[in-house]
């Protein structure tokens, strides 16, 4: 039956279809799990986040930083907090790629992401929009595919909601498990299906930097600098 | 006959003190040392002479006006002085506060003659209410000591040496000292140094007297460096009725602006920025800059920038006139000109239009690069640029410190937190207001974060950052 069916060549067979064009993530253990072995090159990565402070940036920063080394521009539209350059650097991001747009209202948090996608001169597009709409992330997933930029999306979850349809190309949901720890569910993904979640080591914090142990005394804050950021080692 | 100097003895009188030449005593003294300066006729009749002491000249004229100096407008009457006299020759020099070379061996044949050109020179600056001297002589230097000497002439280099023995040799500035020595030698006019051989006369007297009259005489050259008239955009509408709104106005500024892209392109230059001047009725005027992220003369970046500008601009009051000016020009890099851009420039024009577009809509303090300084406070480690730094930075030698960092540190209860690293200490910044004594801890809360904590000197826990 299913030889006949092969024959006729009714049979879509995953692995016939050219993978999709990826950035590698810089860990195993999540390119393994994503389609194209990395992050969608061109397209919309939606990262859903409880809260700040799991690692949801931290994920990222191997793919920036190899993306810094680009001529182009890294775009942060909106960020919530303060970017602190030194640990990014430390992380091995070159900040002189990196423009901050931080707009006032949600609506020009949109419509700076969508101008970035558009302009050419963005390597990656980074936004936290307080709201985006089903059809406002369509447009974005469309400037993304037809410019060929990655685009990240970083959602603050409220509780329930996730399991709404989305147009992106991808859909990662974060959740913290210990202080090292996340688990991460792909709630969507292109040419796969929704699968199981799984837990991912996820340093946020070069921590082995500080000397381990909750006694105040005096520390040397001149010694430590060099690499932060992330390892899944 | 090479050279022209035009020595204007009265030019900043005649500039700035309309009253100058009316039969009031008028005089003007120098800022630092209230000595006269220039005086008119109507006060040197009563006696105030050049470098008489503010007093005397008081006593001498208790009527007199004075004005003190000032030396930016000094320049700017110097200016237009060589935009006057810059219809006759290319290459203008100015020289010190009150004098114009002028290069005329290029322009004899066009203006007929070196005579005709010192005539209508002459006229020219007579018909804007100066008075000047005029020399010409083969030489720069030759034609400003002649002029300086008040010697209304024009000669070549033989007529030159004998005009110079017209001229005592205190004309040339040179100091007392040198001066009594060649008095005592017997020499009386400049005519008798020049014929002196000038090794001897480097040797025995002065150095630099010595090149000065080579250059005079035209042993070594010399050349006034050229002049520039600067350039100024400036348009300007009254309008008829007050507007509350700029909107019906686009129109006008557009031609406006319009104007300005053809200014720029007809001399090849481009600009950042353009003013943009709203006169009100009752208020002082305001001022927006219109500015474009990158140096520009394309009427559609221009335009653009104007409307987004337009859009985001609300008026204090109604207003009554506009205007649009602009100083500062830059020359256009030759890159535009290249037929087939390489990627790199295309690169780069699209970057400064996404810069234009989003400093447009979001405001240009919206928009910013990342720079590290080399404060060990973490506050002050990053600094938001309009440009990107130059060259790659690395941070010296700096904290462990999170992606995220709070605008200001928060106050926290330490008891909800789990301490899981530190302490680190940052003892910091006793050179100015802001200093930092600070434990920084790792230390995560029940929701499984992780934060980036101090306690301050007084044991005061504060949060001041994620790492995300």
């Amino acid at each position: 039956m299913l030889d006949q069916l092969f024959d006729r060549g009714q049979v879509w067979q995953r692995h016939q279809y050219s993978s999709p064009p990826a950035i590698d993530t810089g860990f195993a253990t999540l390119n393994q799990h994503l389609p194209g072995a990395g992050w969608p090159a061109a397209g919309v990565t939606e990262i859903l986040y409880p809260q700040h402070g799991i690692g949801e940036l931290s994920l990222l920063l191997p793919s920036l930083a190899k993306l810094s080394q680009r001529e182009l521009w890294i775009i942060w539209v909106g960020p919530p907090w303060r970017l602190n350059a030194p640990a990014l650097a430390a992380a091995g991001v070159d900040v002189r790629r990196i423009l901050v747009v931080s707009p006032a209202q949600n609506t020009g948090i949109l419509w700076a992401l969508e101008e970035g996608l558009k302009s050419g001169a963005a390597s990656a597009v980074l936004g936290w929009p307080q709201q985006a709409s089903s059809t406002q992330v369509r447009r974005l997933q469309i400037c993304a595919a037809q410019h060929e930029v990655p685009c990240f999306v970083f959602r603050h979850q409220r509780p329930g909601g996730q399991n709404q349809q989305t147009p992106s190309a991808l859909r990662l949901q974060l959740k913290p498990l210990s202080t090292d720890r996340v688990e991460i569910r792909i709630l969507k993904q292109r040419r796969g299906w929704p699968a199981a979640p799984f837990p991912f080591t996820l340093q946020r914090c070069p921590a082995f930097r500080y000397p381990a142990g909750s006694t105040p005394s005096t520390g040397d804050a001149g010694r430590a600098g060099g690499l932060g950021g992330s390892g899944n080692k | 006959m090479n050279w022209l100097y035009a020595h204007l003895p009265h030019l900043y009188a005649e500039t700035w003190l309309p009253q100058f030449h009316t039969g009031e005593p008028v005089a003007l003294i120098r800022d630092h040392n209230h000595l006269i300066e220039d005086a008119n006729d109507a006060a040197k009749a009563c006696g105030v002479d050049v470098d008489m002491s503010l007093n005397t000249a008081f006593c001498l004229c208790p009527g007199l006006q004075v004005t003190p100096r000032d030396p930016c407008r000094q320049q700017r009457a110097l200016e237009r002085a060589a935009v006057i006299a810059s219809r006759y020759s290319a290459w203008l020099g100015l020289d010190a506060a009150d004098g114009l070379y002028l290069e005329i061996a290029s322009m004899k044949r066009l203006l007929g003659g070196v005579a005709q050109i010192q005539h209508r020179l002459q006229l020219a600056l007579q018909q804007m209410g100066y008075s000047a001297v005029i020399a010409v002589a083969p030489q720069p230097k030759a034609a400003r000591l002649l002029a300086r000497a008040g010697q209304h002439r024009c000669c070549d280099q033989e007529q030159l040496i004998q005009a110079l023995a017209d001229i005592p040799f205190t004309a040339l500035g040179i100091e007392a000292k040198t001066e009594l020595r060649l008095a005592k030698l017997g020499l009386a006019t400049v005519q008798d140094l020049v014929q002196l051989p000038s090794g001897d006369l480097s040797y025995r007297v002065d150095a630099e007297l010595t090149l000065y009259l080579d250059q005079i005489s035209g042993r070594k050259p010399w050349l006034p460096p050229p002049f520039k008239a600067a350039e100024r955009f400036h348009w300007y509408m009254d309008l008829e009725q007050e507007f509350e709104s700029l909107e019906p106005l686009r129109f006008y500024l557009a031609q406006g602006v319009g104007q300005f892209c053809r200014f720029l392109q007809k001399r090849c230059l481009a600009a950042q920025v353009l003013r943009l001047k709203l006169q009100h009725r009752h208020r002082a005027p305001s001022c927006v800059d219109i500015k474009l992220a990158n140096i520009d003369n394309r009427p559609e970046s221009w335009q653009y920038m104007l409307n987004s500008t337009v859009n985001r601009l609300e008026l204090a009051a109604p207003i009554t006139a506009m205007q649009l000016s602009a100083a500062l020009f830059e020359p256009l890099d030759d890159r535009d000109l290249h037929l087939f851009n390489n990627v790199s420039q295309e690169c780069d024009q699209k970057k400064t239009q996404l810069l234009n577009r989003l400093s447009a809509r979001l405001g240009i303090h919206n928009v910013h690069f990342l720079q590290i300084s080399t404060d060990p406070r973490p506050e002050f480690q990053t600094i938001c640029a309009s440009q990107p730094a130059a060259q790659a930075q690395r941070p010296a030698a700096a904290l462990v410190a999170p992606l995220w960092l709070l605008p200001q540190p928060q106050p926290v209860a330490i008891d909800r937190y789990i301490i899981q690293r530190g302490p680190v200490r940052l003892t910091s910044g006793w050179w100015d207001r802001n200093a930092a004594h600070r434990d920084y801890y790792v230390a995560g809360d029940s929701g499984l974060t992780t934060q980036w904590l101090f306690r301050d000197s007084d044991g005061t826990w504060y949060q001041h950052g994620w790492f995300a």
